[in-house]
């Protein structure tokens, strides 16, 4: 068990000023809907869940998030996304620092091939042109926050791929930690871990919570329950995947609304 | 019955390695038995003499290199450009059709017979640019002859390339030619490299494409400009005693000659081999 609190359960509900907001965003690849009008608010220093069954578009919702679905010249989004209430499909938006404000991290680790210190150092050296004797101590920071510098801090010039899948996944935490984004956008992080690795990762997150706003996708609803503080929950209407409900995790998790929430809330074990 | 067709297919199987083994060793081993007999170090390192059937082959094994080297500095950028455009700037579903149009366009001109790029070369550099026969000139030919082989290997190196590393290079903020520069050609490195030496191994060994443009039989010496400025080279030094001569100390010189040309492309797939290896041995682990 987490020796942490339930985020869901400790924290107030007090609304602020979002620092992430989805606002109608619909999403079509050549034509077909994929997503529906989708409305969203990501505090800062707060955990949102997102939920869902497969192909509700959850981890393409997260692309939107950061713009990283512009990879797919198909898609195409609607309605807007605003970071600090500026849009971030703006024409003048400058979509590489966009990203490095919103950092992400996907189902399957990705290690670059190269040293544990290289893969940290990946895209800080080159989005922020880190000078080289800042080097040593961004990599100790970063892997710190990562929780992974007590087990590397003797092999830093090690292959990354020779750690175990658990770690290489807190070793692509540094490397977007060490650029020092504002929001982490985490895509089923704990999907390909061991239980014990889970356990650590989701440790992570409730102390990362403490400086940025996160937004996890999972398919675990105790997950969810542990760490995030609400919660928003994508269905599938018409074959389009669409936002059903949305809150706090207590309320959206032990009253919900709507039938499809209940059915997928009966599936998963909780 | 299935086991009986199972032992024909692996005889079938057997018997056409074995065939190929065997033509490329008794080509190989001609080659070389007919040549021992002026092969040896002055033969390498001496100039021809007797008007190019007697003495040793040095110019031509230079000449070899320079126009090899040069094809390898005209295709390299335009190949990685060519892969680049493919890969990366042609992605998506909008580019279908130009893609299909790059890739009819390269293999229709890994399909040009090499004696048309002979004689385009001519009529381009040496009539239009008043050139002459020039070396740069059978480097570009050369370069533009290996230009569709080495273009494809490295569109497939990088189509097979593992979509998740430019997302997360992306996701950390680094722009497209960053992508491109950090994580698309280090790691598509070896399919370039593969690609070229393999190209630059069959461009060493053509004759057509510098026969009109680039190479004399005798006479050049390193070439001092551009213009008029020939070189000799094995392929054409090989063709031209092949046709010409009876005597048969020409004809050891010609084997000796091509028993080092052999070596040279030998080399040259070789030096191929560790980078092939090595991304074998990246297939397999990923």
């Amino acid at each position: 068990m987490l020796d942490v609190e339930p985020q869901g359960e400790t924290l107030d509900c007090e609304a602020g000023e979002p620092a992430l907001a989805a606002e109608k965003l619909s999403v079509s690849i050549r034509g077909r809907l994929l997503l529906r009008a989708v409305d969203l608010r990501i505090e800062p220093r707060r955990v949102l869940g997102i939920l869902g069954p497969s192909g509700a578009g959850k981890t393409t919702l997260l692309r939107c998030l950061n713009r990283l679905s512009d990879l797919v010249p198909e898609l195409t989004v609607a309605g807007d996304v605003r970071l600090h209430g500026k849009s971030i499909y703006d024409r003048t938006v400058d979509v590489d620092a966009l990203r490095t404000r919103i950092g992400m991290i996907f189902q399957q680790p990705v290690v670059f091939p190269g040293s544990i210190a290289g893969n940290v150092l990946f895209g800080v050296r080159r989005t922020r042109r880190l000078p080289r004797r800042a080097w040593a101590e961004r990599v100790e920071r970063a892997l710190r926050e990562a929780a992974l510098w007590n087990e590397v801090k003797d092999r830093l010039r090690e292959p990354a791929a020779r750690l175990s899948v658990g770690q290489q996944q807190r070793l692509c935490l540094a490397r977007v930690l060490a650029c020092e984004p504002e929001i982490l956008l985490l895509d089923e992080p704990t999907s390909s871990l061991d239980e014990r690795s889970t356990r650590e990762i989701e440790e992570l997150i409730l102390r990362l919570r403490e400086r940025h706003a996160i937004v996890l996708v999972t398919h675990n609803l105790q997950q969810a329950r542990r760490v995030a503080f609400s919660v928003a929950c994508l269905g599938v209407r018409d074959h389009v995947g669409e936002l059903i409900e949305s809150g706090r995790c207590c309320d959206v998790f032990d009253q919900p609304r709507t039938p499809e929430l209940a059915h997928f809330l009966s599936r998963e074990p909780r | 019955m299935r086991k009986g067709l199972d032992r024909a297919f692996t005889v079938c199987a057997a018997a056409c390695a074995a065939v190929v083994c065997a033509l490329v060793l008794g080509i190989a081993g001609a080659i070389v038995w007919r040549g021992m007999a002026v092969l040896d170090w002055r033969f390498v390192s001496r100039l021809a003499s007797g008007g190019g059937g007697a003495g040793g082959v040095l110019y031509e094994i230079l000449g070899t290199v320079i126009l090899v080297v040069t094809a390898l500095g005209v295709c390299a950028p335009l190949a990685v450009g060519v892969a680049l455009a493919e890969a990366v700037y042609l992605d998506g579903h909008e580019n279908r059709r130009t893609r299909r149009w790059l890739f009819a366009g390269l293999y229709a001109a890994n399909s040009i017979p090499s004696v048309l790029l002979g004689i385009a070369g001519l009529i381009v550099f040496s009539r239009w640019l008043g050139w002459g026969k020039s070396w740069l000139a059978g480097g570009i030919l050369l370069g533009l002859m290996i230009l569709p082989t080495v273009s494809v290997a490295l569109i497939e190196r990088l189509r097979s390339l593992p979509r998740k590393y430019v997302e997360a290079a992306t996701g950390l903020g680094l722009s497209r030619s960053q992508v491109i520069w950090s994580v698309l050609l280090p790691q598509s490195l070896g399919g370039l490299v593969s690609g070229l030496l393999l190209g630059l191994a069959r461009a060493a060994g053509e004759t057509a494409p510098i026969l009109f443009a680039a190479a004399v039989f005798s006479g050049a010496g390193l070439p001092a400009g551009v213009r008029d400025s020939p070189v000799v080279a094995l392929p054409y030094h090989i063709f031209v005693l092949a046709q010409d001569s009876l005597d048969p100390a020409v004809q050891d010189h010609l084997w000796g000659a091509a028993a080092v040309l052999l070596a040279l492309v030998l080399a040259l797939s070789l030096l191929a081999l560790p980078v092939r290896l090595r991304i074998h041995e990246e297939a397999k682990s990923a």
